[in-house]
Parts: structure tokens; C-alpha cells; sequence
């Protein structure tokens, strides 16, 4: 899956921490298309569940259950103008 | 052992709530540096609790593998026919053994890796937290080698940012398939062993909890100050938004880097398992 990186004042109903939690690569965003409901752009799969969000980021629901091949992951996100996540070098043993 | 031939890799990504995202990436990491080393797709078994529909979608590379559920891993283990079987965990683990719709504890699985008449050598990596409980169990059996092989032992193990890997990734695991793609004969026995890939684990997970030490005060800064932030302003959301908010604190909040313990149960065994 492709990646695309948003400014952080994209999405403004997630708050920063959200958006640190994403950028740390412990939880996801993804661009989505989702054709039952149009109204969802985005998807945000966290520790617990998945949840559908609106262009703002506002919470629609969680996934349905029965969710099949309509749910299209488009673009994982991640967020500029914020702490990106940390990383190290690949050891070189 | 040549892991193209006669031998099955079994992925155990499981949870008894949501399969974390970061879990199935690594196992799609694994899955693809496994098929570039010639391993077919029918030989590999993901065990999961997540919808395979949405694995696939997240995770291509896993096209074709065979999908189980958590309550069919026992038996799918018992039953499998090849010479040889490597099993990888990614997933979480607590003292109440592997999470899964039902916790995969030590005895059951043990008794189903033993009890298989089929196969001669057994790997099993234990990636989850507190992998300790799967050691100091009974591993003899004749004319078999099982290997039992931990990240760490009673205590969180470590996922973490690794340059060309976009996620958190369980760090050990990925020492698993780097020593995969480049095998070293650490011991200087002229043989690439599962002894020799415990070691490149042990020295490659020390390795990077040695450079998350050196950096990691100056990275997490801004996030413990945006923390603090947004404990102030959570008025402001919805009950669900708020809820989420207090899980990505928690989430941030609850970001450690645990020293790793990696150990071997069956030295002997370890020793006698070869990768060609």
C-alpha cells in the first residue's frame, strides 16, 4: 500500500496525541474508499478496534463486521509537522 | 533443513480483541523475505483472529497463504505432514500465555508440537511479552529436534522504529529474517544453525535497545509534552473521540523500551538444525 503524508492540521477532529500515536507506527490511518458510506475517507485502526472517520477526522462508527471487499485501503497516512517516529539504523552485525 | 522443501511456516498473529495493525506488518515483512528466498505461498499459514479480507487488503504479499483462526491452531499443528515446521508469534502475550480468542499456554502447545508423528525439526520463535513462560518446558523427544527460541523472557518485548521499516516493528523478528536473508555462522563451525540465528538475534535486539537508549530521551520530548497538552484540552471532545484520546495517552504514555532477554530451550537440538 502506497503512503501519503498529510499536514498535521489535516484531519483536525484527531488530536495530536492520536497523531503522534500514528506517527510512532503503533497505530494506523489509512485513506479508504468505502462505498455504503461515502462519507468515510478515512480509516483508523488502533489498538482495539478500527473505526471510520469522516474528512475531519470525526469518528462515523467502527468497522461493521460484516465489511467485505467494499472497504478499499487506498493510502496509509502519516503526518507532517510533527514528531515523526523514532527510528534506528538497521544493525550492521 | 532447506526451508523450501518439506518445511511449513506458521504465523501466529493472534488477539482475543483486535489484531493490532503493526502485528500483521510484521508478519507480512516475514512472509515476503521468506518468499524471496523461494518459499511458496502454500507453504505458509498465517493463524489469525483478524478478517482475512481485511488482512489481505492491508498486507498483498500474504496472497495465497492459508488462513486459520487461533481455536484451529493446535490441531493444524498436530497435523501437519512436512519434515519440519517453523512457527513465529507476533502478537501480544501476558503470564496468561499467547493472546488469542483462547490463550495458546505453554503445555497444550508443546503437547501438540510433540505429539505430531510427522515431523523431524521444530522452531519456534516466541515474539510476544513475557515469552519466558514457554521456556524450561520438556522438549526431548527421539529423533526430533524442537528448538524453542525467546525474544525476551518476563518482561514487554520490543517493537520499535527501524530505518526502512515504517511502522513499529518487533524487533527480534526482524533480527529473525535479517539473519534469514544473511546468515552468519556466528560459532565458526562451517554450519548456518538455529544456534547460530539465536545468537544474531540476542546480539542484534542488544544492539538496538542500545541506540533507541542513546536517543530516546531527546525523541520522546515533544511527545510527553504534547501529552500533557492534551489532558488539558480533552473538554472539548466527543465521548468516543475522548475515549480514543485516553487510549493514544495511555498508547504514548505506556511506551517503554524493556531490556530483552533472548533465550534457547534445547541447545543440542539448536545446534543440530541446519539451514542449507
Amino acid at each position: 500500500m502506497d503512503q501519503k503524508t498529510l499536514p498535521a492540521t489535516a484531519l483536525p477532529s484527531l488530536s495530536g496525541t492520536i497523531k503522534d500515536a500514528i506517527n510512532f507506527g503503533l497505530w494506523f490511518l489509512y485513506e479508504i474508499s468505502y462505498l455504503p458510506n461515502p462519507s468515510a475517507k478515512y480509516s483508523l485502526a488502533t489498538s482495539r478496534g478500527e473505526f471510520l472517520l469522516t474528512q475531519d477526522g470525526d469518528i462515523i462508527s467502527p468497522i461493521p463486521e460484516d465489511v467485505t471487499e467494499d472497504l478499499k485501503y487506498l493510502f496509509k497516512i502519516t503526518f507532517s509537522g510533527i514528531p515523526s517516529a523514532p527510528v534506528v539504523n538497521m544493525p550492521a552485525l | 533443513m532447506n526451508i523450501c522443501r518439506n518445511t511449513k511456516f506458521l504465523f501466529v498473529v493472534t488477539s482475543s480483541g483486535k489484531v493490532e495493525d503493526r502485528f500483521l506488518y510484521d508478519a507480512e515483512l516475514f512472509v515476503r523475505i521468506i518468499q524471496s528466498k523461494g518459499v511458496n505461498p502454500s507453504d505458509i499459514i498465517i493463524a489469525t483472529d483478524a478478517k482475512e479480507s481485511i488482512v489481505l487488503a492491508k498486507c498483498p504479499a500474504m496472497l495465497g497463504v492459508t488462513f486459520i483462526t487461533s481455536l484451529q491452531l493446535l490441531s493444524t499443528i498436530n497435523t501437519i505432514d512436512d519434515d519440519n515446521l517453523i512457527i513465529l508469534t507476533d502478537c501480544h502475550g501476558s503470564i496468561r500465555g499467547i493472546d488469542a480468542q483462547s490463550p495458546i499456554m505453554p503445555h497444550p502447545l508443546t503437547e501438540a508440537i510433540k505429539t505430531n508423528p510427522s515431523l523431524k525439526n521444530i522452531i519456534v520463535f516466541f515474539g510476544q511479552c513475557y515469552a519466558g513462560i514457554y521456556n524450561w518446558v520438556d522438549l526431548r523427544k527421539d529423533n526430533t529436534n524442537i528448538v524453542y527460541l525467546g525474544a525476551t523472557g518476563f518482561d514487554s518485548s520490543l517493537s520499535y522504529g527501524v530505518s526502512g521499516i515504517p511502522w513499529s516493528a518487533n524487533i527480534s523478528l526482524v533480527a529473525f529474517g535479517q539473519w534469514l536473508l544473511q546468515p552468519i555462522d556466528i560459532d565458526g563451525d562451517g554450519q548456518f544453525t538455529v544456534m547460530d540465528l539465536y545468537k544474531y538475534i540476542a546480539c542484534f535486539t542488544n544492539s538496538v535497545t542500545d541506540e533507541i537508549e542513546k536517543k530516546q530521551t531527546a525523541d520522546l520530548v515533544d511527545a510527553k509534552v504534547e501529552l500533557k497538552l492534551s489532558m488539558r484540552d480533552q473538554g472539548h471532545s466527543t465521548d468516543t473521540m475522548m475515549q480514543l484520546e485516553k487510549e493514544a495517552i495511555d498508547v504514548l504514555g505506556n511506551y517503554i523500551v524493556p531490556h530483552q532477554n533472548p533465550w534457547l530451550l534445547n541447545a543440542f537440538s539448536a545446534q543440530n538444525i541446519q539451514f542449507e
